[in-house]
């Protein structure tokens, strides 16, 4: 696929007459849940570098979530915070890499992925088309929300210092990282967000037969009749029409041949972000993990060192691998 | 007849007889409308491991004539079994099983991410990864009893499991391996090497369980890969990510068969498509364009 015919690309995602009012009503129905954050050490996944916790709050209609929350042992305070966000169906990731870079990290398992999925679990396959024809029910509702309090976890930990605060993650990452950096635009510091997912939903439905976006394909597929209705539903939810709101230096990168989030909508979504300090990466040949192979890590890591300034404690291992 | 020391053959022929005995269960096949296409009708396979253990996978047949070459996919180191993919689904009968912990296969386990390398161990009686293959070779099984398939052209693809599973079976006319070993030199790992999961999931159990070590280093040791290879006879891909050329060449060498080394590159999408056109070759099917839509 040739770069200058994807970057032409125009997206057919409108914005909702009433999207602000209906994402200020979501937050406001969210925030009036209290956090009730919670950490448990876990000497099982801490090592000599890093502490590790199992870490529990409370999201959107009171729905228990977990995450991993890593820091390094030995730390000068204040710490910079970084927020990972998973993919569609990777577990979060353990982030004791991160933390011996310097970082206090929090690692979400937004709601449907293992250890938050008690009261809501419909799988994967499964997720994206939950309740699709219901603008106040769809299940990327309370997982949305899920990741925005994530980051307010992460924010009011006292050991970090929240001028610092980082967003980072590939895929379903990517689309979370956009979000929050939209939704928190008054306190997200720097972001990283990796082949986008979630961005142009419909469009993306129609470039590529490979999953998750197949699970709209079979759903039209059986129900025809409700087009409109999805499309309806998913313009309200489309990472697209949040991006201009984004302030933060933000770096994006996408696989020219990426057959799970097409790149033409990356680079829709990146057009549309309203940071004036944007940097795109484009990798050719590469499909869904988006230069990682290329060295993509690298640039990450120095993105988030040259804004966040941390202080690693041990050498590290290093780079981001995109997750789905 | 597997090939290897005593104590390997002993423990995995014991599974192997565990697996067999299970040939006569019953397996429920039911329909899958959602998840059918113009392509393939989508069924899902629901039948028992060892153990009595409750086991799903998805079946996906093309929508022309039969018979197909059998595909099983085995499936990864993660909660989520995906369904096959698009440009699979018009040439091959393709299985993709859930092992137990695994979704849809978690009835009675839920396999913990991170926690299920370790899992069972130091005893190789009760780690949880022998039941995992054993999942696997019961799900080849029960693929070959499907009637659309041509038994005689069986494909296995995956990492770990699809290596292991190719190994134990003398059926299996090709086999796929891509993606990462998690048992590749896996002393490397536990020599604190890395902070990257889920092969730190040896090193966090050795730091929490010394004196349990060097019988779990016994129980892993029966996962070697390399004691695997000499068992495999069928014609064989390997490529494998995050092996060195050294472990690439000595496990390509071991292996009883014709083999192919194609070691990643920095450009995935080619590297996919490289590995699918193998596939397609080595099982006598046509090349499919691969998974881009035409713009």
């Amino acid at each position: 696929m040739n770069k200058s015919n994807l970057s032409n690309y125009r997206s057919s995602v409108v914005k909702p007459h009433d999207f602000q009012e209906f994402w200020r009503q979501t937050l406001e129905a969210t925030e009036r849940v209290d956090l009730n954050p919670r950490l448990t050490l876990d000497p099982m996944r801490s090592n000599y570098h890093v502490e590790v916790f199992e870490a529990v709050y409370r999201s959107y209609e009171s729905v228990e979530i977990a995450g991993w929350y890593a820091r390094p042992r030995n730390h000068p305070d204040p710490l910079p915070g970084l927020l990972f966000v998973p993919g569609y169906v990777s577990e979060p990731k353990l982030p004791t890499d991160l933390a011996r870079d310097g970082y206090a990290v929090f690692s979400a398992a937004p709601r449907n992925k293992l250890r938050s999925n008690r009261v809501f679990n419909p799988g994967y396959p499964g997720l994206l088309t939950h309740n699709i024809e219901s603008r106040s029910t769809y299940g990327y509702r309370g997982f949305y929300m899920d990741a925005v309090r994530a980051f307010d976890f992460l924010a009011q930990m006292p050991e970090v210092d929240e001028r610092r605060l980082g967003v980072l993650g590939g895929s379903q990452g990517g689309a979370l990282t956009l979000l929050v950096s939209s939704l928190r635009n008054n306190v997200v510091a720097a972001a990283s967000a990796g082949a986008p997912y979630l961005c142009s939903m419909m469009d993306s439905a129609s470039l590529t037969r490979t999953y998750p976006y197949e699970e709209i394909n079979d759903y039209l597929r059986l129900n025809p009749e409700s087009e409109s209705t999805v499309r309806d539903t998913l313009n309200l939810y489309d990472i697209h029409n949040f991006v201009d709101q984004i302030k933060c230096p933000i770096i994006v990168n996408v696989g020219l041949k990426d057959d799970v989030c097409p790149p033409e909508t990356g680079f829709a979504v990146f057009e549309a972000i309203g940071s004036e300090n944007k940097q795109m990466y484009t990798y050719k040949d590469c499909g869904h993990e988006s230069g990682a192979g290329q060295g993509h890590g690298k640039v990450i890591t120095e993105f988030f060192a040259k804004h966040l300034s941390p202080n690693p404690v041990g050498s590290s291992a290093g780079g981001f691998v995109p997750e789905i | 007849m597997l090939i290897g020391e005593r104590h390997f053959v002993d423990f995995w022929q014991s599974t192997l007889d565990e697996v067999i005995a299970l040939r006569s269960a019953p397996v429920r096949r039911a329909r899958i409308p959602l998840r059918s296409n113009e392509l393939s009708t989508a069924w899902g396979l629901s039948f028992t491991g060892i153990g009595d253990y409750p086991l799903f996978a998805y079946y996906l047949v093309p929508k022309v004539s039969a018979p197909f070459t059998p595909l099983f996919q085995a499936p990864g180191y993660g909660s989520v079994v995906a369904v096959p993919a698009w440009e699979r689904r018009n040439r091959f009968a393709v299985m993709a099983l859930c092992h137990r912990g695994q979704r849809l296969s978690d009835d009675d386990y839920k396999a913990a991410y991170p926690g299920l390398l370790t899992d069972g161990l130091p005893d190789q009686d009760t780690y949880r990864w022998r039941e995992m293959v054993a999942d696997c070779l019961r799900g080849i099984d029960v693929l070959l009893d499907q009637p659309e398939i041509n038994s005689g052209n069986l494909a296995i693809s995956g990492s770990d499991l699809a290596f292991q599973s190719a190994a134990l079976r003398n059926d299996v006319e090709v086999l796929l391996t891509s993606g990462q070993f998690v048992f590749d030199d896996w002393e490397r790992y536990s020599a604190s090497t890395t902070d990257v999961y889920p092969q730190q999931e040896f090193n966090d159990y050795r730091r929490l369980n010394p004196e349990k070590w060097e019988e779990a280093e016994r129980t892993l040791g029966l996962f070697d890969p390399m004691k695997f290879a000499p068992n495999i006879t069928a014609n064989t891909l390997l490529a494998v990510s995050g092996l060195s050329d050294v472990s690439s060449a000595t496990i390509a060498d071991a292996i009883n068969a014709e083999v192919t080394v194609l070691s990643p590159t920095e450009y995935s999408a080619l590297d996919h498509l490289a590995q699918e056109d193998w596939l397609a070759e080595a099982c006598g099917e046509p090349k499919h364009p691969g998974p881009f839509l035409p713009r």
